[in-house]
Formats: C-alpha cells, sequence, structure tokens
C-alpha cells in the first residue's frame, strides 16, 4: 500500500523528476530528434518511399525541405541511356555528353564518334534536350540577389516544339519516343498553355508505359489543371502520381490542394478503383491531419491496404508526444483523459486490431497495447503483448519494438520497485543498455524514460543510492551519509548482477565521489583529510591546474593567469601537499605574513571567483559556471565563501609589520569582501539587465587601505583599481 | 469714415490670421500598405485608390527571417510584380521578425544593411521608382532593441534614406523598456491587440485593451502616423484551442456554405469533416470571426484624438485588398480620415 503522500515526498519527487529531466534534454542535443517523444519506429513497417511522410516537426522526415528539383532525375540517365546505346557510345563519353558538354562539344562528339543508327538518333535527341534546360533547369538563386521582380521572358519554344513534334511521330523507337513525348509536353508546361500541355498528354498517354517518365509527364498535365482552377482533376492526377512514383510523392504532396468539399467530391468520384480512392484517403489523412477519419475510411475500402500503415504511424506518434509528460510520472494522481483525439484513436486502433484481418495484424496489436499503456491502461497492454506475441515476425527490428514496448509496460505498471522487479527487467536493461548507439530503432526516449522512472520509484521506496545510480540528483550530495553510502555501494566486491548494471549505470564513479570529497574537505580547511580524499582518485590527482594558485592580482584576471608563464605547474595533489606545508609553517611561527598571503591567495584562488576554479571542477559539482548563479543551489555557498581567504588574509594583517604590508592585507581583505558583497546584494538582482544601481560600496579594505597612503602599494591600487580611486576622490 | 489704408491693413491682418488658421491644420493624407505577394490591383481596389485620391502606397517587398537552421538572415517571400505600381509614391516596407535581431551579430549589421538596401534599391529599379522612404516593420523587444535601433541608425547612414518604422502599443506604453526608435517619425499600428484565442473577445482591435495604451500616446516622443485595420480573418478552433488562421475569411465565406451552422453572434461551426476555401475541417471543428466595423474604426480615432493632441497627421489602412474592401461601404475611408482630430 502506497503511504500517504508527506510534503517531504512530493518535493523529493518533483525535484527528482526536474532534475532529471533537465539531464535528459541535454544528452538529447540542441533540439532533440525531429520526431520528439517516441517509442514507436515508422521504419521498421512502413515502406521506406514513405519516409518523408513520417511525422516529424520539419516539412519532411529525414530531408527538412525538399531541394532536388534539379538532381531528382539526374543518376537515372546515364544508366537509362548507356543501357539502351548498347556500347554504340562509351559510358564516359555519356556521362560527359549529358551532364557536361555544351552546344559545340555535342557537335565535336557527333563528328568523331562511331556513326550507327543510335548514336546518330542519339545526338539529334541530345541537341534538343540541352535548349531544353534553358527552361527547366532554373538554378536556386542565392537567396538576397533572388530576383521575382524580373519580368520573366518568355521562352519562345515554337520552333524548338515543331522539332520535338517531329521527332515525337517520326521516331519509331518507344525509348526515344517517349523522350519526345515527355520533352514536348514539358515545353508545353512552361512556354505554352494549360490546354496545349493536356492535349499532348491526352493524345499520347494511351501509347506508353506507366513508367516513371510517364508519372512526370501525369505530374505537369496535373500542374496544367490546376493553372485551369480544375481543382478535381488535378488532385486525381496527384494523388495517381503519390502513388504510383515514389520520387514524386513529395511533389505530389506540395501540389495536392483539395479548395472545396465539392471538388474533392469530385476527385474522390474519379477514382476506377477502391484502391485509387485508398490514396486519396491517405493524402487527406496525412497532409490534413486527420488520421482517424482517414484510417476508417480505407480500412472500409480494404482492411489489408498498405497504406494504413503510414497513416497508423502518423497517429500513434503524434499521441505519444504526451508519453513520460505529466501525470504519466504520478503514481497516485488519477489518469483524466482529455484529448477526444487520443481517446478515439485508441478505440479504432482496438477495434482493428481486435478483428485482426490487417496486411499486419502484429503492428495494430502493438500499437493498441501502447496506447493502452500511454492511458494507463496497463493490464490491457499486457494482454496485447501477449496476443501480439505470437504474430510479431521472427526478425530483429519486429522484436525489438516488442520488447521496448513489453519493457517501458512492465515498468510503468510496476507500483513499486522490489526484487521480483528487478530480476524480471534486469535482462531487458541490459538490452536497453547495449542499443544506446543503435540508430535503427527508437530507444532514447525509452532508454531516458526507464532512467528516470525507475529513480523516481526507488526514491519513493527509500533506496536512494539506487535511484542516484539511475538519474544523479545534486540534492542527494547535500547529505554526506548518502555519499558515504553511495562510496560504499560502488566499492562492493561481489555485486549482484542487477547491482553491476546500477553501478555502470551510475554517472557518479567512485573516483568522481573521492575527487568531491577532496574538495569539499580542502575548502573546509581540512588539508590532511583532502589529501587521503585525492589520493583515491588517481586520475583527479595528475590534473594540472591552470594558474598559479598562490598568485594573487589587485584586478582579477584568470586569462591573464592562465596565459603567464609558470615555473611550477601543480596538479590537485601537489597544490594539496603545497597547502599542507604552508599550514605546517605557520603553525610554526615561520615568515607567518608570507605563508598566510600565500595560504590566502590558494583558498581564494580556488573558489568561485579565483583563476583555480577548475580546483572545483569536478562530476559532482559542475563546472563552467560563468556566474555563480550558475552553480547549483546546493553547492553554490561552499565555492563563493570567502571565510577562509578571509581568515588567512586577516591571519597575515596580524603578523605584518611594515605599512607596505599592510596596505597589502587590507587590499586583498577588501577584494574579499567585495565577493560577498556581490554575492549578497548584486547576484540577487541576476535579472535585471539594465541594472544601473552601485557596483561597489565602501569595503572595510578601502577605509583601512586609506590609512597608507604613503606606500608604494597604496600608489599601484590607486592606479589599478578604479572603485578605490572613485571612493579616494569621494572621500577626500 | 476708416482711410482706405486703414482698411487695407484690416484685410491684411485678417488674411493674415486665415493663413496662419490653415498652417495650423497640415493637410492629412490617407494610404494603404500592400500586403500581397504579388502585385495587382483589381477593379474596386483601383477605384478605391482613385476615389480618395491615394498618392502614397506602402508596398511590403519582402520580409527578412532566420530560420532555425540557418546560419544568415533570409529574404522571404519578396514581391513579385504582375503589373508595376503607376502613378503612386512607394514606399517600401520590409517586415523583419524579431528573431533575425536576436541572433544578428552587432559587427554584421553593416553587412546585413548592404544586403537589405541592395535588394531594396534592386526592387525600386525594376519597377522604375525612387523611393524618398523606407519604412521597417519590427516587433522588437527589450533584448533586440540595441540592436535593431543600430541597423536602422546605419540604414539611413548608408543609403541617406528618410527612415520611419512601425510602433505598436506595447512600445508607445513602454518606452523607457522598448526604447524609441531612431527614426524620423512611426506608423503606431492600432491591431493586433488582443490574444488569438477561442474566448469571446476580439485579437484585432478590443476596446478595453485600447483603452490601457492610448493614454501614453500623449508623451510619446515621435511623430505618429496611424494605421487602422480592415481586415478580417477567421480562427479555426478544436477543443477550445485555436489551430489555424484563416487568412482573409469573414462570415461571408461560411454563411452560404449548409455544412456551417451558426454558432453565437460571430461563429459558426462545421457539422461534418470537409473542405471550405482550401482549408479542412474536422466535424465540429469552429470558426470564429474576427472583424472591425466603421463603428470600430471611429471609435479607435475617437479615442486616439482624446491622446493624441492633433499629432495625428496621416492614415495608413491595412491592407488594400478588394476582400477587405468590399466589407465597407465606399464613403468610409474619408468619413474616417475626417474624423481626425
Amino acid at each position: 500500500m502506497i503511504k500517504a503522500s508527506s510534503m517531504k515526498f512530493w518535493i523529493i519527487l518533483i525535484s527528482a523528476c526536474t532534475v532529471s529531466t533537465a539531464i535528459v534534454l541535454a544528452c538529447a542535443g540542441d533540439w532533440g530528434p525531429e520526431y520528439g517523444t517516441s517509442n514507436f519506429t515508422p521504419e521498421i513497417f512502413v515502406d521506406s518511399a514513405y519516409s518523408p511522410f513520417f511525422y516529424s516537426d520539419q516539412f519532411y522526415y529525414g530531408i527538412g525541405h525538399d531541394e532536388a528539383q534539379i538532381t531528382r532525375w539526374k543518376y537515372d540517365l546515364i544508366p537509362e541511356w548507356n543501357s539502351w546505346l548498347n556500347k554504340a557510345l562509351s559510358r564516359e563519353q555519356v556521362d560527359f555528353l549529358l551532364n557536361t558538354a555544351g552546344p559545340q562539344a555535342i557537335d565535336s562528339a557527333a563528328k568523331t564518334s562511331p556513326t550507327s543508327k543510335k548514336a546518330a538518333d542519339f545526338f539529334h535527341y541530345l541537341r534538343l534536350a540541352k535548349q531544353c534546360e534553358a527552361y527547366s533547369l532554373t538554378p536556386i538563386p542565392a537567396p538576397w540577389e533572388q530576383d521575382s521582380t524580373q519580368k520573366k521572358i518568355p521562352f519562345d519554344a515554337r520552333g524548338l516544339d515543331r522539332l520535338l513534334e517531329q521527332g515525337l511521330t517520326t521516331a519509331t523507337d518507344p525509348f526515344l519516343r517517349e523522350r519526345y513525348w515527355f520533352q514536348l509536353l514539358r515545353s508545353r508546361f512552361y512556354n505554352g498553355t494549360p490546354q496545349g500541355t493536356i492535349q499532348v498528354f491526352d493524345a499520347y498517354s494511351q501509347k506508353f508505359q506507366k513508367n516513371k517518365l510517364w508519372y512526370r509527364c501525369l505530374a505537369y498535365t496535373a500542374g496544367a489543371y490546376r493553372k485551369l482552377h480544375d481543382y478535381a482533376k488535378a488532385n486525381y492526377y496527384y494523388s495517381r502520381v503519390f502513388d504510383s512514383c515514389d520520387e514524386l510523392k513529395t511533389t505530389a504532396h506540395y501540389s495536392f490542394h483539395p479548395q472545396e468539399e465539392s471538388d474533392w467530391q469530385a476527385t474522390l468520384a474519379l477514382c476506377h478503383t477502391p484502391e485509387e480512392k485508398a490514396t486519396l484517403w491517405q493524402m487527406l489523412g496525412i497532409f490534413y491531419s486527420d488520421p482517424i477519419r482517414a484510417i476508417a475510411r480505407i480500412y472500409d475500402l480494404d482492411p489489408r491496404s498498405e497504406k494504413l500503415g503510414l497513416l497508423l504511424s502518423r497517429a500513434v506518434n503524434i499521441s505519444e508526444q504526451r508519453f513520460g509528460h505529466g501525470k504519466n510520472t504520478d503514481y497516485d494522481a488519477p489518469y483524466k483523459q482529455n484529448d477526444s483525439a487520443d481517446r478515439a484513436l485508441a478505440i479504432l486502433v482496438t477495434r482493428i486490431a481486435a478483428a485482426a484481418n490487417t496486411a499486419k495484424p502484429w503492428v495494430w496489436q502493438l500499437a493498441a497495447g501502447y496506447l493502452h499503456m500511454l492511458d494507463h491502461q496497463y493490464t490491457t497492454a499486457t494482454n496485447d503483448y501477449k496476443n501480439a506475441e505470437s504474430a510479431v515476425p521472427r526478425e530483429r527490428l519486429p522484436q525489438a519494438q516488442l520488447r521496448l514496448l513489453k519493457l517501458l509496460n512492465t515498468i510503468a505498471a510496476a507500483q513499486t520497485v522490489d526484487q521480483t522487479l528487478e530480476q524480471k527487467i534486469l535482462p531487458d536493461l541490459i538490452w536497453l543498455d547495449s542499443c544506446q548507439k543503435d540508430n535503427s530503432f527508437r530507444n532514447q526516449t525509452a532508454h531516458a524514460w526507464v532512467k528516470s522512472n525507475m529513480a523516481a520509484k526507488y526514491l519513493h521506496a527509500g533506496d536512494k543510492i539506487k535511484s542516484e545510480c539511475f538519474v544523479s540528483r545534486t540534492a542527494f550530495y547535500a547529505d554526506t551519509q548518502n555519499v558515504e553510502g553511495l562510496k560504499r555501494f560502488l566499492s562492493k566486491p561481489n555485486k549482484s548482477p542487477y547491482e553491476q548494471l546500477c553501478s555502470r549505470f551510475s554517472s557518479i564513479q567512485r573516483e568522481d565521489i573521492f575527487e568531491y570529497q577532496a574538495v569539499c574537505q580542502c575548502l573546509n580547511d581540512n588539508i590532511d583529510e583532502a589529501l587521503t580524499a585525492i589520493r583515491q582518485a588517481p586520475m583527479a590527482a595528475k590534473t594540472i591546474l591552470p594558474a598559479n594558485p598562490f598568485n594573487a592580482r589587485i584586478n582579477d584576471c584568470h586569462d591573464c593567469d592562465r596565459q603567464a608563464a609558470q615555473k611550477i605547474k601543480y596538479s590537485k595533489l601537489d597544490f594539496l601537499q603545497k597547502l599542507k606545508e604552508l599550514k605546517e609553517k605557520i603553525a610554526a611561527g615561520a615568515d607567518v605574513y608570507t605563508n598566510a598571503i600565500l595560504l590566502a591567495n590558494a583558498q581564494y584562488n580556488i573558489t568561485h571567483f579565483g583563476n583555480d576554479r577548475a580546483f572545483y571542477d569536478c562530476k559532482v559539482l559542475g563546472d563552467e559556471h560563468s556566474s555563480p548563479e550558475l552553480i547549483d543551489s546546493i553547492f553554490r555557498d561552499r565555492l563563493i565563501n570567502m571565510t577562509l581567504p578571509l581568515k588567512y588574509y586577516t591571519l597575515a594583517l596580524n603578523a605584518a609589520r611594515t605599512g607596505e604590508q599592510r596596505a597589502k592585507c587590507q587590499y586583498l581583505l577588501a577584494k574579499c569582501q567585495r565577493n560577498q558583497w556581490y554575492c549578497r546584494d548584486l547576484y540577487r538582482k541576476f535579472d535585471t539587465y539594465d541594472y544601473s544601481g552601485q557596483v561597489f560600496t565602501a569595503f572595510d579594505g578601502f577605509k583601512a587601505l586609506k590609512q597608507y597612503p604613503n606606500t608604494s602599494y597604496y600608489q599601484e591600487v590607486l592606479r589599478e583599481c578604479g572603485y578605490f580611486r572613485t571612493y579616494i576622490q569621494k572621500n577626500k | 469714415m476708416p482711410s482706405v489704408h486703414f482698411r487695407l491693413l484690416i484685410l491684411f491682418i485678417a488674411a493674415f490670421y486665415l493663413n496662419a488658421c490653415e498652417k495650423d491644420k497640415a493637410p492629412k493624407t490617407m494610404s494603404f500598405y500592400y500586403w500581397r505577394t504579388g502585385f495587382s490591383l483589381d477593379t474596386l481596389e483601383q477605384r478605391t485608390v482613385q476615389d480618395n485620391d491615394v498618392r502614397t502606397l506602402y508596398l511590403r517587398y519582402f520580409d527578412v527571417d532566420w530560420g532555425e537552421t540557418d546560419t544568415a538572415p533570409m529574404p522571404v517571400a519578396i514581391l513579385q510584380f504582375n503589373t508595376p505600381p503607376a502613378n503612386f509614391t512607394i514606399i517600401p516596407v520590409i517586415f523583419l521578425r524579431n528573431r533575425v535581431f536576436q541572433k544578428l551579430d552587432s559587427n554584421k549589421t553593416d553587412s546585413f544593411v548592404a544586403q537589405i538596401a541592395g535588394l531594396v534599391s534592386h526592387i525600386s529599379t525594376s519597377i522604375l521608382t525612387t523611393p524618398r522612404e523606407v519604412q521597417f516593420d519590427c516587433d522588437w523587444t527589450e533584448t533586440t532593441k540595441d540592436n535593431y535601433f543600430r541597423f536602422l541608425r546605419q540604414y539611413h547612414a548608408k543609403t541617406n534614406m528618410l527612415v520611419s518604422c512601425t510602433i505598436r502599443l506595447h512600445q508607445v506604453k513602454y518606452p523607457d523598456r522598448t526604447g524609441t526608435p531612431p527614426v524620423d517619425h512611426g506608423v503606431l499600428l492600432f491591431y493586433n491587440m488582443g490574444n488569438i484565442d477561442a474566448g469571446a473577445g476580439n485579437s484585432i482591435y478590443d476596446r478595453t485593451i485600447a483603452h490601457r495604451y492610448t493614454p501614453s500616446l500623449r508623451s510619446y516622443p515621435l511623430q505618429l502616423d496611424l494605421a487602422l485595420p480592415i481586415f478580417s480573418w477567421g480562427l479555426q478552433v478544436r477543443n477550445g484551442k485555436v489551430i489555424q488562421l484563416l487568412d482573409k475569411m469573414n462570415a461571408a465565406a461560411f454563411e452560404k456554405d449548409t455544412n456551417f451552422v451558426r454558432n453565437g453572434s460571430r461563429g459558426f461551426a462545421a457539422k461534418h469533416a470537409g473542405f471550405r476555401g482550401g482549408y479542412y475541417f474536422q466535424e465540429n471543428d469552429a470558426v470564429k470571426i474576427e472583424s472591425v466595423s466603421k463603428d470600430d474604426l471611429l471609435e479607435i480615432v475617437g479615442e486616439v484624438n482624446r491622446h493624441s493632441n492633433h499629432r495625428i497627421r496621416n492614415v495608413i489602412f491595412y491592407d488594400l485588398d478588394s476582400q477587405n474592401l468590399q466589407r465597407y461601404d465606399k464613403g468610409v475611408f474619408h468619413e474616417i480620415l475626417d474624423h481626425i482630430d
């Protein structure tokens, strides 16, 4: 029985979810995949020819925009002509003539090539085809040189058309004839009238095979009808193109545009077969976002239609965007179906799955199971998957899809986590982890969700360690008991297979903990403990600090310090050892002033404000904090704390003998006081870009430094520190 | 009896005062924005500009956007000319999306200005016009203010053209936040002030919302023209959310279609799924029509008069399109212009 929720539980749960979400999104990259949240891979059961129409936040899935207008057919040409020419010309010659040669090169090639009827016919056709490029191969201009304002000088195609028509009527070889037909029709489209285009199509369409060239002609003819505003006919032809010519699916989509219900009905009426109607419904379902209506219509026409697959994949991909959001992460909150589209889809898919009369019943069963899971109907989903089990093909990807969905359902259905659940899902977790680099099916979403869901379950069950292994939270590190607990767990010698998995999942490993502890101890002035810890983290111990941590400047300049020549470079281990030395010397009373300043400088430089912030950069604490606000709130106070620098600068001050020495200590103290003031007062106003309040105040150090106007250090500060200069001017 | 000299003096003084009064009343002009992508005026549009003595047209030459996957700003939807505009003073208008200035590097402003100026010049040359003024339309924000204002300044410096820009109501009310653009004058776009949602309000013009902004006109430092809306549109609503803007569609588009039934005073609902005007409607989709009536326009002018302190000189109607014009009576534009104080 789940305990009544306490405030603490909710805070932990919410913070777990938000932090873990942040980690998930960071891993997904800038904008994440174009299909958003997904556990359902269309590539597994839908023909790849449809892939531009898979659900995506881009215009076309996988390709963004279709910019292949000029290159779409380019690579088919050489093999086609080569095969027809049958060695009358070499392949290299054909390539050159088609893609590179201008009129002169063609002429000279014609003269020098071995004579044959085919070659002669080819050259004759080629000359005309090259002329057609003037209007058919307009390159896409550079954006700022677009010239849509210029009047298009119409291409005078009369002579060319006559020759093309002549070729069409006199050629006997069907290969050549259909090409003359295509060029003539296209010329009519670009240079003539829509009626002229249609006339050429109607006169010859029955005489040629329905190959790709034929569908290119059909597409231009559809365009002609569209120019005439005969949307019924145009859309019918576009649907034929969409159905039969893969290369032109995007073109057909782009131009398919019913205007009024009457022309849509007229388009349907032009269909000769149920399959043609099914194509139209498929297009409506995709392009006008009504998959439910389209699926229902096509299913009625033909339950085995392959056109259903794409619609189902789109509908599921859209519906699953809610996966892992909001209510799915709340165990106690009752599920409220508030989107009627999701409900209608689930009902339809369940009905079709139950009938088991589609071409791929297993797809519908998987989809039904998944939709039921999204609706929190876990038992129903389990049954769906059981039914699907025998039908899913024994191939890698369909089995992977089934396995993935089943795992998600098992975890989602589990109210708590216990040994039974762990043992049940262990093989699947290992499998899922091994698929991380596998891009052949979608598993990123599942991977992230499993991690965050299991982490939340463990937290709820009170197992902070395992939770941390699945998803790391900074709040975990606020409690040293947690840290020690994780360290013990990771160090455990005879881990069970499940424990090994947890350990592998953990983004914080043993050494990372020791490194973190070394930093914390150092920041607490416990140098011996810090040394013990850092020795357990050899990689960290070896890390070289980028700047000399024992120097201080009047104006902090981290870049300057990094670029300055360093006689001695300190590793983290060397650094801690040096700190220990300095402390021992101070304890022994040896040159307290100098050693205290060096120690203070070091403690200053390893805080956020110092030149060796890199000392604290580690997996647990994070890095690249360009401002205190970017340091996680759990750690922030520790990393901006000025207590130790203040302590040691004060120690130095008390040991100072001369005015120069005192002046220096006071200024260095002022720097610490300034940082404290920033953190207390300025960074609170982080949101205000237009902050125009005061940028410094009369720090105690300034007031004290004012007492030493005759020291050369005072003069240096006056030269280099504008704030101090201003302070002095205002307080003469 | 007064001498001739005395009478002449009186006459002279009277004439002087009459002239002075006329000088105070700068002539008010009316023009239109043209915002479609193909320029050509049909009969109604031509008649409207003739009847109202419209001399100037504000022509949208192109938009500029910086897409998410692009590495530079690009011109979009460049105006095409089926018949070039004759007998007008053309003021090119360029619409710039705010995100262009979010992404523009400050040291790239120069080259950006050059690109825009080049394309503007190219388009102007091809329609045989030499505009003296150019207008920029950008809904800039606090964070893009610096970049945008730098752009305006440099554009003026480079081309020596008069530069004006559009101002929206929130920019009039909060000039301390969004700044005052460095331009010769602005055009106050008195529309699109509400949220586009399925609620009862009108996103184009809402009196209560307008009230919150108009008092700020009094102290706004720039000279302002006034842009008024004469457009209408439909909002396609499904499950309480707006899913599509039905551009230029109004009640007339749905009244005669038996598939649509009246739904409230400004709405329709689709009985069955189907197509209308190139859009697809699912069963029960609702359509909310938003438009601006003549009374609304007069109300706007009255409100502006109350706070403008007689500074509004010119009115520009958005936008010139017979789909909009046919919803108004012939004399309405002149009536509105006359109403300006």
